[in-house]
């Protein structure tokens, strides 16, 4: 999945324009941080850097044992 | 003229305050939320009229703002507490879950919604539940749980033998309203469209202490790992229901809904 690659997360998270909050997600295979296409108008708002390119995500086994 | 109109005495109504909130401005809109408020205060239109709006903590009516407008920031808000702070409950959408007129959907990714609820702060061990009301689900199988905080201590999935069972029944497919009521640590109720589909008499009285999030699943430091793909047209925290008031819940929903037309 092409998505935008975030080595810093130190300012997240920040504001999303079209309301709620952008927070770099790392659910990767590759446990990278990153965030959809659409937040690039944010993170070019708020002088957040990053890289487009592709991402695996990580399918996580939901537990079903009692808790 | 609609129904929507100002309390005596010049104070706001709740759907008023929520209808400034959110900046609704459709008649229908407006009209549909006053007369959820009704059904959920049990002096509306439902089977047994009981009052749900006492027991509920959160409501998420995820209204539109008119017939053709739509907003993330105008589904956000509680319908029980219109602030606009993580205290009142106010959803945090994080990154950017697709708004129709139909509500809120994730994109099982890595969009989500944060109620800013904490059970374990709010809540009576014990005594406890949330109700569902979705657009659209994921069609493999599966998914079993659309609503979390904590995991593995999911509120949809407390002592799980019998309710992997309950879930398949819930979840077998169709889209429906769904509540999940503990009255005590030994009465634990799924209804499906309001009515009693399984039980449990195990006792539990886990309570999650993360936030509770929606379309989605977190650890137990609050980290969403397991995100779905699910459509809301509303969500409601509230404590374990009646079988009443389970049924009259629906019924206001369903009244909710169809005023809305979706």
């Amino acid at each position: 999945m092409r998505v935008l690659k975030i080595t810093n997360t130190d300012s997240f998270p920040i504001e999303n324009s079209n309301g709620g909050v952008w927070q770099p997600m790392n659910n990767t295979i590759s446990d990278e941080y990153w965030l959809k296409l659409e937040a690039e108008h944010d993170l070019i708002k708020n002088n957040i850097s990053y890289e487009v390119g592709d991402v695996e995500i990580k399918i996580e086994e939901i537990n079903t044992e009692k808790p | 003229m609609g129904i929507y109109s100002q309390a005596a005495g010049g104070e706001l109504t709740p759907a008023q305050l929520f209808i400034a909130a959110a900046a609704i401005t459709g008649t229908t809109q407006k009209n549909a939320i006053t007369s959820l408020v009704a059904d959920l205060k049990g002096t509306g239109s439902t089977t047994n009229s009981t009052d749900v709006w006492s027991k509920l903590y959160a409501f998420y009516p995820m209204c539109p703002i008119d017939a053709t407008t739509f907003t993330l920031a105008a589904c956000k808000w509680n319908l029980v507490n219109p602030l606009d702070t993580d205290a009142a409950f106010r959803m945090t959408w994080v990154n950017s879950p697709a708004v129709s007129y139909e509500g809120v959907k994730g994109d099982g990714s890595s969009s989500y919604g944060n109620t800013n609820f904490v059970e374990s702060a709010h809540m009576t061990a014990g005594n406890n539940g949330m109700t569902r009301d979705n657009f659209d689900i994921p069609t493999d199988g599966t998914i079993q749980v659309y609503a979390g905080a904590d995991y593995p201590k999911f509120t949809f999935r407390r002592n799980n033998n019998s309710y992997s069972g309950q879930q398949a029944i819930i979840h077998a497919g169709s889209l429906n309203i769904c509540t999940i009521s503990r009255l005590s640590p030994t009465n634990f109720i799924v209804y499906k469209d309001g009515i009693s589909v399984g039980s449990s008499t195990v006792s539990s009285s886990i309570q999650a202490d993360q936030p509770m999030i929606i379309s989605g699943a977190s650890d137990g430091s609050g980290n969403p790992i397991t995100l779905f793909a699910v459509g809301n047209k509303t969500f409601s925290i509230h404590d374990g229901l009646t079988a009443n008031e389970a049924l009259d819940l629906k019924d206001a929903l369903t009244n909710y809904d169809t005023a809305l037309g979706r």
